[in-house]
C-alpha cells in the first residue's frame, strides 16, 4: 500500500503511464512499500491493457466482408430523394394545420344543448298541455316564463308532463290559429310531438285540388299608363 | 382538344445512364473504403457485445447501413468515424434488446473455461472479469478505451474518429483505465502492504 502523502499521485502516475516526477522517484527510491505497491500496480495495469488489446483486437472472421459484399449487391442502391427533407416537412406542417382547423371550425353533429331562460316571476298562463299530467305545478320549479323576457305576450304555453315526452311551446296571440292549424296538420314523431289543449286536433282533412281549366286565352296590348308605374 | 407533349428523345435514357453511372460510383468508393474499414466496424462491435457471432451481425448491418447513407455523407473523410457511430450505437441497442445475453454469457464462460488449459485458467478469468468492467464503463469512457487498445490507433486518430479534441480522449483513457482497475484490483495478487 502506498503512503497516504503519495497515494494519488503515484496512482494517477501509474494510470496515466506517464513519467514519474522526480520528488515520486526519491520517494519510491527511500520508501520499500510504496515501492512494492508501484510494481504491484503497474503489474495491474499491464493486465489490464494486454486484455484491452485482445478484447479490442479480436480476429475479423473471414466471411465478414463476402457477406457485406453479397448484401450490397443484393440491395439496390439508394436514390437521393426526389423532394428534399424541408420540402417534406413543410408539407407535413401544412397537413398538419389543416387538420387542427377542420377540427376547430367543422361544427359539432351533436344536437344542442337546449337552454331554457331563466324563470324569476311566476307564469302568466299556464295550461295544460297533457290533460293526464298534474295540474299542481312542481313548487321547487314552476312551470312558465317570465313575460319580462319575451316582447310578444306568451298566450299558451303547453306544459310538460314528462320532461322527454311534452316539451314545452310558446306561442303568440296571434299564431295560435295558425300554430293550431300546424299541429293539426303535421305528423310529427310520438316522441317528440307536443299536446295542446287549447285547440283539439283536428281530423286530418284532405283537400282536394281541382286542376285550373282555361277556356281561352285573350291577348291584349299593354296600357302605356299601367307600364309607366314601374317604370323607374 | 388534343395535348401534345414536347419529348426529347434520348433525354430519358440520357438521364438514366447518368443515374447508372452515379450509382456505380457511389458503389465503387463505398466498396473500396469497405476492405479497410470492416474491421473497425466488427472491433467496436465485439468490444461492446463479447460475442464473435453477434458482432459480425452487427458490423454486417452497420455496413450495410452505412452504404445506404453514403451518398449523403458529405464529408467522406469522415467515413470511418461515422462507422464507428453507427456500429457502436448498433451494438449498445443490441446488446440492450438482447434477453438471452446472460445465457449466451454463461455458455461461452463454460466453452472458454473448457478450451483454457490449466495454467491459464486465471489469465481467462481475469479476461472475463475485465470484459465485464469494460461493460460497466459510461459509454463515452468505454469506446474511447476500445478505440485507443486498438492496433494503429494513437490518442489522435480516436480523437479524430471521435471527433474530440485529444486532451478529451486521454482524460476518458484515464479515467476508464482507473476505473478499471478499481474494479480489478482484487482479481490480481496483493501487494505488500506497509
Amino acid at each position: 500500500m502506498f503512503c497516504e502523502a503519495y497515494n494519488q499521485s503515484l496512482k494517477d502516475a501509474v494510470a496515466s503511464g506517464e513519467a514519474l516526477t522526480l520528488a515520486l522517484q526519491q520517494h519510491l527510491a527511500s520508501c520499500e512499500s510504496c515501492r512494492a505497491a508501484f510494481a504491484g500496480e503497474q503489474s495491474l495495469f499491464a493486465a489490464i491493457d494486454s486484455g484491452l488489446r485482445a478484447a479490442a483486437n479480436s480476429e475479423v472472421p473471414t466471411t465478414l466482408t463476402p457477406r457485406v459484399h453479397v448484401a450490397i449487391n443484393n440491395k439496390p442502391t439508394p436514390q437521393p430523394r426526389r423532394f428534399p427533407l424541408p420540402v417534406w416537412g413543410f408539407a407535413g406542417a401544412v397537413v398538419t394545420a389543416a387538420t387542427v382547423l377542420a377540427l376547430l371550425y367543422v361544427p359539432s353533429r351533436r344536437p344542442p344543448i337546449p337552454v331554457e331562460p331563466p324563470r324569476t316571476s311566476p307564469p302568466p298562463i299556464v295550461a295544460r298541455a297533457n290533460p293526464l299530467a298534474p295540474s299542481v305545478p312542481n313548487s321547487s320549479r314552476p312551470d312558465g316564463v317570465s313575460p319580462l323576457q319575451h316582447k310578444r305576450p306568451v298566450a299558451l304555453v303547453a306544459s310538460r308532463t314528462s320532461k322527454s315526452e311534452f316539451p314545452e311551446v310558446l306561442v303568440p296571440d296571434e299564431e295560435r290559429l295558425a300554430f293550431a292549424q300546424f299541429m293539426a296538420h303535421a305528423s310529427l314523431p310520438a316522441s317528440t310531438s307536443a299536446k295542446t289543449s287549447l285547440v283539439p286536433r283536428a281530423p286530418r282533412e284532405f283537400v282536394e285540388i281541382v286542376p285550373v281549366q282555361i277556356v281561352s286565352l285573350e291577348l291584349k296590348p299593354l296600357d302605356p299608363k299601367e307600364g309607366r308605374q314601374f317604370d323607374y | 382538344m388534343q395535348e401534345l407533349i414536347l419529348i426529347e428523345p434520348g433525354s430519358t435514357a440520357n438521364a438514366e445512364w447518368m443515374r447508372e453511372a452515379k450509382r456505380s460510383a457511389v458503389r465503387s468508393e463505398f466498396e473500396e473504403r469497405l476492405a479497410d474499414s470492416s474491421a473497425l466496424a466488427y472491433r467496436v462491435a465485439r468490444g461492446v457485445l463479447r460475442n464473435d457471432a453477434d458482432a459480425e451481425d452487427v458490423a454486417q448491418e452497420s455496413l450495410l447501413r452505412a452504404f445506404r447513407k453514403f451518398s449523403r455523407l458529405r464529408d467522406r473523410n469522415r467515413f470511418r468515424a461515422w462507422l464507428v457511430r453507427i456500429s457502436f450505437r448498433l451494438a449498445l441497442d443490441r446488446l440492450r434488446s438482447s434477453k438471452r445475453r446472460e445465457l449466451r454469457e454463461a455458455e461461452w464462460m463454460r466453452e472458454q473455461e473448457r478450451l483454457q488449459p490449466g495454467s491459464s485458467h486465471s489469465s481467462g478469468e481475469f479476461q472475463q472479469h475485465l470484459e465485464g468492467a469494460m461493460a460497466e464503463l459510461p459509454e463515452k469512457l468505454r469506446l474511447a478505451l476500445l478505440l485507443s487498445a486498438m492496433e494503429g490507433h494513437s490518442l489522435e486518430e480516436v480523437s479524430v474518429l471521435l471527433a474530440v479534441p485529444v486532451g478529451t480522449v486521454k482524460s476518458r483513457v484515464f479515467f476508464a483505465r482507473k476505473q478499471l482497475a478499481e474494479k480489478l484490483r482484487c482479481f490480481v495478487k496483493p501487494t505488500t502492504n506497509r
